[in-house]
Formats: structure tokens, C-alpha cells, sequence
């Protein structure tokens, strides 16, 4: 077996960040045709991996072998020519240049010494739409034309054109609606027919054992195994990643509703966006706002604190009806938005832990113009200590603490905020378990005073174990319904895909 | 229905403002006294052409996705190296126009590395850089303005027409021949491209295996060169050269810079033309011999650039707020509204 | 490949091991880096003026000519603290400035001062329209309103220059000549009114930022935008703000100069944009926005002044000095970006 020659085979490699060693002597081998998964928490280091693996550093040390031969990963540029291509997480293509631009970059065909051949490269362009069952869009269209998920899959028609060994997918079914999801696996199975290595990353343990061979865990920079999906089970790699056996968080939540409406919202509309949603939010309620990625949640929740302009319909705060024009105004009514994106929209990166928390209070906490930092250092350790920052030093930069902390933070500076109805957009995204508890006991203990929150999550046992009703959302519109006693994940998915008992009108 | 075809009219107009811009000057310039007369437009042609120069390396700096506002020092000390060469060294005009080229390209690969390698941004690379040219170009001269000395012959070419009975002289031909020679390399050779992707996004072009580093280097490059060659053939052309050339009256920079914005140039790179760029400043080589005083110069000049910005900048800003329609969700709303027939 | 690798520290508990490894050059240079050139200065200053550095009429001379770039700085710092870079309109406000407060004068002495000021308080109301509202880029439309102004200027007063005295009636010579006086008035025989009005504007700048809300919200605005309209602060409100407390600290030092000059034209100011930034930057607030301090920025007004000072004993001419600054600016832009580079990465 080991004389078997692997497509990918990573020995004793290790990279090093300012700060933290992010991968620590891993060991990393994919055969050919295999699709590998690589699983771990948020911080575990496998982007880290990936992104040595795409020439991104040149400063790794370890020996990387592509097919057997030892290669020199210092730049993308090499990293191509040695057969690899990454589909990133984030979307990587140029949105005012046009899609045959994006496909073919770096690699344009050439008509002669100097002028490129368009025809050839529109031609050329329409063959890799095709692979990837994008045959009826115009690749002289731009980027910004097409919807999120045709771009996604243009992204990994790009990487396809590049004749990779190795495709590596990071995440690749973010953006992607289930019926495209499947139209990936179809993909990547044929890819892999096709003897192409792939390296699959991703969190959703189901999409693992659907399509992955064998996978391998990593933590906190280091491998913790490598096996055959076949012989583990979800909690058995669950277990891998955490490090202690899995708990269910989920089994003492008690609801304490009270009667009483705190917010509602009446025909409320954003042309394009979401139009004629209803909804009531009782005091110490969980509402969950379900629906499938780009059905309007986090579009709700901006026209909810006054950051979009929306244009119609009534909202009704404590029954008193609010027009917000800015954010600032909606929590000085008591209604804060814990943000989805935590390192574009919801921490200064750049600034310490106390900066970030205070940033909702700085006109609360004023004396006429005046405001005094240092006063309300009592107030952030007490909040941080609630939420258990680790380290919990106020003055530490929170670009130098881990994900899971960071998002800690950013539940932080909700808490100090004081408001009594609080939007969470993604709580939990990408941090790791033991932070995912932390959150989750603060949300019950915020809502058991008497506050409530409305959930937008697309992490389902989350939202099963935290929400006390649940509305569906498709396509701007709210179709449905779910009370507690019906909500499992499967009647959630079902709806949110607009099927099943729980919906009520089809638009 | 109506609406919709006013729209179309106004994305046309806005995409071809420039060509409009020269038409109105066009038409302004009926009303002026011996405007269309061929010694006029022969003399405003040649006269404006340095700033054509600076403004087709603004523009593709621009495209890149930077900002390079040495180009008018740059020039400068080109002219006076080149007048200098000629008067001290007594070279041929050949070698000093070549010797003017490689300072732009020096200079250009200079400010490549400064905003490539050493990260900084480059317009303040730009602010520094401009001073240092500035510097040197009066350690050069002395301060003193330095003159084509004695030997006409190139000066009387540059001046002289190109082709009999059009009125356009030698220097306008060869820049609008320089300009359409950029313009093939940049919509039709893998580099124009890879300049328009670096602009358009510069990590997706990083990671495509594109040396944007090379990339952007190249255009800080023809940049350099242009102004070089532009400053070189000026000083010939002008006969004479002296530091505070760019400093009187409305500054050369600035031409270029508003030409690029009337021209259509995105401000955020990706996108641009270097014949927009090319039209709109022979446009403002017009409109600088309809008003005479500097100072109505820099006034309709300027309006016309902040007018501009401000037009780009309204439409951006309406643009964010409808970002992310979802069509289908668009539809029902007209159906709603009653819009669609 | 059926094995198992089981890495020993599977049970262990999990700890954030990152560790602080900041560059130590970086966060030096970060925190004291100004100071020690200021005092590297002071030594090499000894050194090539053969000890005539510290004779009162030396530093009477670099404190004149560091005032109106201190003046500029204390507001400009917040421009760029606000993360939008520098403002190219500080010389046409500087010369907005003191053109209408020569217009201005026959409304007496205070009236021309407080024309001057309101000049810079309505420029920065458009910039901060422009930017913090519309959302425009930063420098282009600073740039775009900086030719605007000049061809106003240029218009109204047909690119001439205006003399106080010229312009003021017969009831006003007094007020003329109290106008010009201001930049020639020395407190106590020694310190100039230019330096001294520098220091308590750099003192009140200081206050606003350190003791007010405004400075607290401006830093994350700063850092990220986003996060600041996120957090319900009304950005708009600051930016506008930042743009008008700069209007006004640049419509004063183009009074203190026309003042110096004894006329006001539209060139009043031209190269103060580039002094101020690099000041600005040689006291190490950072060009994206969020960090920096105003003891920094000050300490950075005056290594400039010290270091155009040294140079002068060195017995450069005025062309050299241009090329030395060009390349010192370079420098300080690179330390300052490579320095926040590593720091951010960390």
C-alpha cells in the first residue's frame, strides 16, 4: 500500500502566522479519483492547509508531492502548473468583466504573437459552461448579470479549465440551493469517474457521508485522523473535531412566553426584496425566520433596524408604531441586530475588545458631548466574564482571538447594549462548538429576562433546540408556520423548500 | 413604456459623454472668432497634445485599478533632459527623445515596485514620488529654463504638417498614432486584458496565476513611458522647457484627470477607454481656445469634472440601493403595481 | 489506509495557544517611533548647526514654521483618522480662507476672522455631503472640488491678488493693520501668536478626540465602516463633522498665511496638502484610518519642522530640499504601512 502512488501526498508540513502556529506537521494523502473530506472547526487550520497547497505561501516547510513528484508550492502560479485548483469560499471573480474573461484568466487564447482570439476564447468558454450545466448563459455577459449560484458554479467551471489533477472545494455549497447542490454532486461524482482527486471541505457532516470516500479530521492545526467515511459515524467525527464526546445541548429549554406583542410587523414590503410579510414577536419568545439562503432573512432584519429604505407596511415596537431612518434610533427603541458577517459588518478587527463592545453605547453612556471610555470598563468585563472571552483581556485586539471568540465578542456588545428585542443573524456560523454552548445558554438566559429575539439561522438543530416558533420564508414571502411541538429539522427543510403540512399559501 | 426608452437614451448619452462634450465645444467654437480657421486648429492640436500624452497613462493607470499623479513632473524633467542632451551633449534629437522614453519607463517601474512591493498606496506613492521628479528636475536644470538652442530642424518637423492640406501637425499625428497603438494593446492583447482584470479584481486575477505584480507594473510602465515620450517630443515641439512648465494656469494633471472622468473611466479601475480619454481632452484643447482667460479655463473645467463626479457618484449611490433585486420578486411588483401592461 | 491515526493530544483540553508575536521594530515604531526621531533630530540639529540649534531665535524660527502646518494637521488628522486618506482640498480651503477674510475686512477685525472661518465650515459641509453621505471617493472628489474652488476664486477676483489694506475703507485701515499683525505678534518678545494658537488648537483637537464620543465613534468608522453603521452609529453625522472641524482648522491657517503674506490669492496654500499629510503620517496615524493619536500627530509636526530646519543648516538649496522630501515622505509612507501590515497580521 504504501508503494501506491497518491495525488496529493502532504508530509510534515507546517505553517506559521505571527502569533500561532496555524498547521503543525501535518500529514495529508489523496489518491486519484477519491473524494477526500477535510473536516475540523473553524480555526482547526484546514483553510490554512488549502491555501499552502494553492501556492499562497512561501514560507511553508514540509515536502508537498503532486502524482509522486516533489513540487514547490510558493505561488499560485505554480500551484496551477502543478495541477491544483481551489474553488474558493468567497466568491473570486471580477463582477464588471465578462464571463469568458473570468473563465479564461490568465490563460486567454492567442490569435498570434500579440492579439488574443475571442472567438476561440468564447467558444472554449461555452464548453466549460457546459460542464458545468451552464449551456444556456451568454459568456460575453458580465459577472454582475448572472445569479449568485450560476457564479458559483462559473467559479468552478473556471477552476475545471485549468485541466486540474486536484480540485478543492472549499465550502462549495454555501451559496448553492439545495437543487443545485445536487447538480454539484452530479458534477463532482462525474469528476471523480474521471480519476480527478478531490479535496472536499466542509461542516455539514451530511454532505460528507453523501459524497466523500474517505475523510480526515483536523484540530487546532494538528491531524487528528484520517479514515474511510464508512467506518465512522456522525458523532464519532463530531468527537474527532471537538475533542469530547458530543452533547445535546438542546434538551431543557422551557418556554416562558408571555402574551404580550413586543413587535410586529404588518404587510411590511421592500419592493424586490421581501414583499408583504406579517409577523408578531412575543415577549420572551424565540422566533425563528426560516427559509433557504437568499430567501430575504437578513433583508428583513436590515429594513427592521432602518438600514434599508423599505417601502411599505407598518412596524409596531411595545404597539407603538416606528419609522427608523437610521440604526442608531431602532436601539435606542430597544431592538439590536447582531450582524451575520462578523469580520466585514460586526467587529473593528483592528481594535481592542473594549472599543468593540462599547461602539452601541457610546450616546447612551455620554454627558452632553462628553464620553469617557475608561468609565465603562467595569461594564465590558462584566459582559465578556458573562460570556467567557477567553483570554479575557479588554485591551487585546480582537483580530488576534480565535473565531469563536470573536463572535463571543460580538454577542458581547449586544448584551451591553441593553435593547430588549435582539435580531441574531447567524449566531453561530463557523465557530467552534464549546463557543456555540456559551451563545446559545446567553440566548436562553436573554430571553428567561423577559427580552426577546428573533433567529435567523440556517444552522437547523440550532434552530429546533433555541426557537419557540418558527415562520417560513420563500422567496420574500412568509408561506408558513411552525409551532414548537411540530419543528424538527425535516419539517423546517421541507417547508423552507415550499412542501409539506406546515405550509399555508404558495405563492 | 416611455420611461423605459428615456433610460436607454441616458445610459447612451452617459456612455458616449465624452464625444458629446467635443461636440458641444465643437459647436461653441462657431460663435468664436476665427476658430475654424486651419493655422487654429493646426496650433491647438499640437498644443494640447502633451496633456493627451499624460492622459493616456492617467487613464490606463486608472484601468489598473491605481492612481499616478506624476505624470505631470515626469513630463517636465523629461523635456529638460531631452533639451539638454541636445544642448550639452550636442547627441542626435533620436537619442534624446529615446533617453526622455527610458526616464518615463525608469520612473514608471519605480512607482510599479513602490505600489507592488512596498504596498503603499499609490496615489500617495504618487504625492511622493511627484516631489522627488519635482527635485530633480530643478537639480537639473538649475532652475532655468533650457532651449532647443540653435537646430530647428525636428522642432520645424513636430510643427510642420504631415499631410499636405490637413490641417494637423506632425506631433498631434504621431500622438493620436501612439494612442490607437495603446488602445489595440489594451482591448485586443492578453496584457490589456490582464490590466483590466487586475483592475476589475485584483485577487481574483492573484489567484488565476496572473503576475498582477507584472500587471501593474507594465501599466505604471506605459504610463511612464507616455509621459516621457510626450514630455521629450513637447520640449521639441515647444522649443524651450523649464520646471514651472506644468505650473501655470490650469495644471496638466488636471486636464488629465478630467478628461478621464468625463471620459468614463471608472474611478475604481476595471473599466475605461483611452479614446474616451483622447476625445474628451481634444475636446479641452478646444475649449481652452474659446475662453481665453485661464481663469474661465479652470472654472468650466472644473465645473465640468465635478459635475461629472457628482453624476457618477448619484447614480452609485442609487445603484447600492437596488443591488440584489431578486427578479422574480421584481415581476410580481410590477404585476402589483400595475406597471406592465 | 484503514488505520487510525490517533494524535496524542486528542483529549487534551482545548486552549487558545495563539501567542502575541508582534514584530518588535513594528510596535516600537508604532508607539515611540515619533520621539525618537524628534530627538534625532534634536541631536543631528546639534551637530550640523554647531550648536546654534537651541538659541531662542532657531527655535523661534522652527515653531513659525511649523504653525501653519500644526494648524492644518489638528484638523486634517481626522480626515484621515475616519479612514478616508487626506483631504486635496486643504489648499483652496486655506485660500478660500484668507481671500474672503481680506474681503471680509471692512466688516471689522472679528467679522474678517469669523468670514474666513465660516469659509472652511461651509467647505467642509459639501466635502462631508459628498463623502459622508453620497458616499463619493475620498481624494477624487477632494481633488474635483479643489479645482472647482480655484476657478471660483480665480473668477471672482480675476486671478488677483487681494490686499486688506487696499479694500478696507478709510474707517477700516485700523482693522487691515490688525490683521496683518497677527502673524507677526510674539508673546512675551519670544513665542509667536502663530505657534501659540497652534498649541490650543492642537489642544482642543486633542480634547474632542480623547474625551468626547464623537473621537470614540470616529475610531471605529475608521477601522470599518461598516461595522460603525452596524452598530448603530450615524456615520454620516461624524464624517460630516471631521470634514467641517477640518474646514475650519485650514480656513484659520490660510488666515494666519494671508496674514504672513499680507495678501490672498488663489495660490495661498498650495503645497500644505503635502506637508500636513506627511506630517500627519511621520506621527504614525495609520493612512487606513482608526489608529493614530493627536500627541503623535503633533510630535510628526514637529520632527517636519526639525527636519526641514537640519536641512537648511546642512545648507541645502530649495531644489535639494524638494528631492530630501520627496524620499523622506516615501520612507515614512512605507514604515507606516509595513508596520501596520505586520501589526495586522498578528
Amino acid at each position: 500500500m504504501s508503494n501506491e502512488v497518491y495525488a496529493l501526498d502532504m508530509q510534515k508540513v507546517s505553517k506559521r502566522f505571527p502569533g500561532t502556529l496555524a498547521v503543525d506537521q501535518v500529514d495529508f494523502r489523496v489518491k486519484k479519483g477519491e473524494v477526500h473530506a477535510l473536516m475540523g472547526e473553524n480555526g482547526a487550520g484546514k483553510s490554512t492547509l488549502m491555501k499552502m497547497l494553492n501556492g499562497l505561501f512561501n514560507d511553508y516547510t514540509g515536502d508537498i508531492y503532486i502524482n509522486g513528484e516533489k513540487k514547490l508550492l510558493h505561488s499560485p502560479s505554480l500551484a496551477k502548473e502543478a495541477g491544483i485548483g481551489m474553488v474558493y469560499q468567497e466568491l473570486s471573480l471580477a463582477r464588471r468583466i465578462s464571463i469568458y474573461e473570468n473563465l479564461l484568466v490568465g490563460r486567454l487564447p492567442k490569435k498570434n504573437a500579440l492579439f488574443i482570439d475571442k472567438k476561440k476564447a468564447i467558444e472554449e468558454s461555452k464548453k466549460l459552461l457546459a460542464r458545468v450545466g451552464l449551456d444556456y448563459i451568454d459568456p460575453t455577459k458580465d459577472i454582475s448579470e448572472i445569479s449568485q449560484c450560476e457564479a458559483q458554479l462559473v467559479e468552478i467551471a473556471k477552476v475545471l479549465g485549468f485541466n486540474p489533477s486536484i480540485i478543492v472545494m472549499d465550502e462549495p455549497t454555501s451559496a448553492l440551493s439545495s437543487e443545485e447542490v445536487n447538480r454539484l454532486y452530479g458534477i463532482i461524482r462525474q469528476l471523480k469517474a474521471e480519476g480527478l482527486a478531490i479535496v472536499y471541505i466542509s461542516h455539514h457532516l451530511a454532505e460528507i457521508f453523501e459524497i466523500a470516500d474517505n475523510v480526515t479530521v483536523m484540530r487546532d492545526g494538528k491531524l487528528v485522523g484520517s479514515l474511510p467515511v464508512t467506518e465512522t459515524n456522525p458523532d464519532h467525527l463530531v468527537e474527532m473535531m471537538v475533542g469530547t464526546p458530543v452533547q445535546n445541548f438542546y434538551k431543557d429549554h422551557e418556554t416562558k412566553i408571555q402574551d404580550e406583542v413586543v413587535l410586529s410587523a404588518h404587510d411590511f414590503t421592500r419592493w424586490g426584496f421581501f414583499h408583504h410579510v406579517d409577523f408578531e414577536l412575543h415577549k420572551g419568545e424565540v422566533l425563528a425566520i426560516c427559509g433557504l439562503a437568499g430567501a430575504g432573512r437578513t433583508e428583513i432584519a436590515r429594513g427592521l433596524i432602518g438600514v434599508d429604505k423599505t417601502d411599505g407596511g407598518t412596524v409596531k415596537i411595545h404597539g407603538k408604531e416606528v419609522h427608523f431612518k437610521n440604526f442608531g434610533e431602532a436601539i435606542a427603541n430597544g431592538l439590536g441586530y447582531l450582524t451575520e458577517d462578523r469580520k466585514v459588518v460586526g467587529l473593528a478587527l483592528n481594535q481592542t475588545v473594549a472599543d468593540n463592545v462599547t461602539t452601541c453605547i457610546i450616546d447612551k453612556y455620554s454627558k452632553g458631548i462628553l464620553f469617557k471610555p475608561s468609565s465603562l470598563n467595569n461594564l465590558v468585563d462584566e459582559k465578556i466574564n458573562e460570556m467567557s472571552v477567553y483570554p479575557a483581556d479588554r485591551n487585546r485586539l480582537v483580530g488576534s482571538f480565535s473565531g469563536g471568540n470573536q463572535q463571543k465578542v460580538l454577542m458581547a456588545k449586544w448584551l451591553a447594549s441593553e435593547v430588549d428585542i435582539l435580531i441574531l443573524d447567524e449566531p453561530t456560523r463557523g465557530v467552534d462548538v464549546n463557543a456555540k454552548q456559551v451563545i446559545h445558554n446567553v440566548v436562553k438566559n436573554y430571553v428567561s429576562k423577559g427580552n426577546s429575539v428573533i433567529l435567523l439561522s440556517s444552522d437547523l438543530p440550532e434552530v429546533v433546540g433555541l426557537a419557540d416558533r418558527a415562520v417560513i420564508l420563500r422567496e420574500g414571502h412568509i408561506i408558513g408556520e411552525i409551532q414548537k411541538k411540530d419543528m424538527t429539522e425535516n419539517s423546517i427543510l421541507m417547508a423552507a423548500n415550499g412542501e409539506g403540512e406546515f405550509v399555508k399559501c404558495q405563492k | 413604456m416611455n420611461k423605459k426608452k428615456l433610460n436607454i437614451n441616458a445610459a447612451l448619452i452617459n456612455k458616449n459623454r465624452s464625444y458629446l462634450f467635443l461636440i458641444l465645444i465643437l459647436i461653441c467654437g462657431l460663435f468664436v472668432k476665427n476658430f475654424y480657421t486651419p493655422y487654429n486648429i493646426q496650433a491647438v492640436t499640437g498644443n494640447g497634445s502633451l496633456v493627451i500624452w499624460l492622459g493616456l497613462g492617467f487613464t490606463i493607470v486608472l484601468i489598473a485599478g491605481h492612481m499616478d499623479m506624476t505624470v505631470m513632473y515626469l513630463s517636465t524633467f523629461s523635456a529638460l533632459v531631452c533639451l539638454g542632451m541636445h544642448a550639452n551633449q550636442k547627441l542626435p534629437w533620436m537619442v534624446c527623445i529615446i533617453i526622455g522614453a527610458l526616464i518615463g519607463i525608469l520612473s514608471g517601474i519605480i512607482m510599479g515596485i513602490l505600489v507592488t512591493k512596498f504596498k503603499i498606496h499609490a496615489f500617495i506613492a504618487s504625492i511622493g514620488m511627484q516631489l522627488v521628479l519635482k527635485g530633480v528636475a530643478y537639480l537639473y536644470s538649475n532652475g532655468a529654463e533650457i532651449s532647443i538652442g540653435k537646430d530647428y530642424t525636428w522642432n520645424e518637423a513636430l510643427n510642420g504638417k504631415l499631410i499636405p492640406f490637413i490641417p494637423l501637425s506632425t506631433y498631434f499625428i504621431i500622438t493620436t498614432i501612439f494612442i490607437f497603438i495603446i488602445m489595440i494593446v489594451l482591448r485586443y492583447t492578453r496584457l490589456g486584458r490582464n490590466i483590466h482584470m487586475v483592475g476589475g479584481n485584483a485577487e481574483t486575477a492573484w489567484l488565476a496565476g496572473i503576475k498582477s505584480d507584472f500587471v501593474v507594473i507594465m501599466a505604471f510602465v506605459i504610463s511612464g513611458l507616455a509621459a516621457g515620450l510626450g514630455g521629450a517630443l513637447n520640449g521639441i515641439y515647444s522649443g524651450a522647457a523649464s520646471v514651472t512648465m506644468g505650473e501655470k494656469g490650469i495644471s496638466p494633471f488636471y486636464m488629465a484627470f478630467t478628461a478621464c472622468v468625463i471620459g468614463g473611466t471608472d474611478i475604481y479601475g476595471g473599466k475605461g477607454s483611452v479614446i474616451w480619454t483622447y476625445v474628451s481632452l481634444v475636446a479641452i484643447a478646444f475649449l481652452k481656445s474659446i475662453c481665453k482667460s485661464t481663469e474661465l479655463q479652470v472654472l468650466v473645467i472644473g465645473a465640468a469634472l465635478v459635475l461629472c463626479l457628482v453624476y457618477e457618484t448619484v447614480a452609485k449611490y442609487n445603484r447600492d440601493k437596488v443591488v440584489g433585486r431578486r427578479p422574480n420578486l421584481m415581476l410580481e411588483y410590477k404585476k402589483e403595481a400595475g406597471i406592465e401592461k | 489506509m484503514s488505520e487510525v491515526k490517533k494524535n496524542e493530544n486528542t483529549t487534551a483540553p482545548k486552549v487558545d495557544t495563539r501567542k502575541m508575536e508582534i514584530n518588535k521594530f513594528s510596535l516600537l515604531f508604532n508607539k515611540m517611533g515619533i520621539w525618537i526621531i524628534v530627538i534625532a533630530l534634536m541631536i543631528l540639529g546639534m551637530i550640523v548647526s554647531k550648536g546654534q540649534f537651541f538659541t531662542s531665535s532657531n527655535i523661534q524660527s522652527i515653531l513659525e514654521a511649523v504653525a501653519l502646518t500644526g494648524m492644518v494637521c489638528s484638523g486634517l488628522f481626522y480626515v484621515t483618522y475616519s479612514g478616508n486618506m487626506t483631504d486635496m482640498s486643504v489648499p483652496i480651503t486655506m485660500a478660500f480662507g484668507g481671500v474672503m477674510a481680506i474681503q471680509c475686512i471692512n466688516f471689522g477685525f472679528i467679522g474678517a476672522i469669523l468670514a474666513g472661518v465660516l469659509t472652511g465650515v461651509v467647505i467642509g459641509l459639501i466635502n462631508g455631503f459628498m463623502i459622508g453621505k453620497m458616499r463619493a471617493n475620498a481624494i477624487i472628489w477632494t481633488l474635483a472640488l479643489n479645482l472647482l474652488l480655484s476657478g471660483v476664486i480665480r473668477v471672482v477676483w480675476q486671478g488677483k491678488m487681494l490686499y486688506a489694506e487696499k479694500i478696507a475703507d478709510e474707517a477700516h485701515q485700523n482693522s487691515a493693520n490688525l490683521f496683518y499683525s497677527i502673524s507677526r505678534t510674539y508673546i512675551g518678545g519670544i513665542i509667536s501668536l502663530m505657534a501659540i494658537v497652534m498649541l490650543v488648537m492642537f489642544v482642543i483637537s486633542w480634547l474632542i478626540l480623547t474625551q468626547t464620543g464623537f473621537g470614540q465613534k470616529l475610531k471605529i468608522i475608521g477601522t470599518n465602516y461598516e461595522v460603525a453603521r452596524f452598530s448603530g452609529i450615524d456615520c454620516t453625522k461624524q464624517i460630516i463633522t471631521a470634514y467641517v472641524i477640518n474646514g475650519v482648522c485650514s480656513s484659520i491657517a490660510g488666515i494666519f498665511y494671508a496674514a504672513l503674506r499680507k495678501c490672498a490669492s488663489y495660490e495661498n496654500g498650495t503645497g500644505y496638502d503635502f506637508d500636513a499629510l506627511t506630517a500627519i503620517l511621520l506621527g504614525g496615524v495609520a493612512l487606513t484610518g482608526g489608529k493614530g493619536s493627536m500627541v503623535g500627530t503633533f510630535g510628526g509636526v514637529l520632527a517636519y519642522g526639525l527636519l526641514n530646519n537640519c536641512l537648511s543648516w546642512i545648507g541645502l538649496g530649495t531644489y535639494t530640499k524638494y528631492l530630501v522630501q520627496g524620499i523622506v515622505f516615501l520612507f515614512i509612507v512605507w514604515m507606516n504601512t509595513y508596520s501596520n501590515r505586520k501589526l495586522g497580521k498578528a
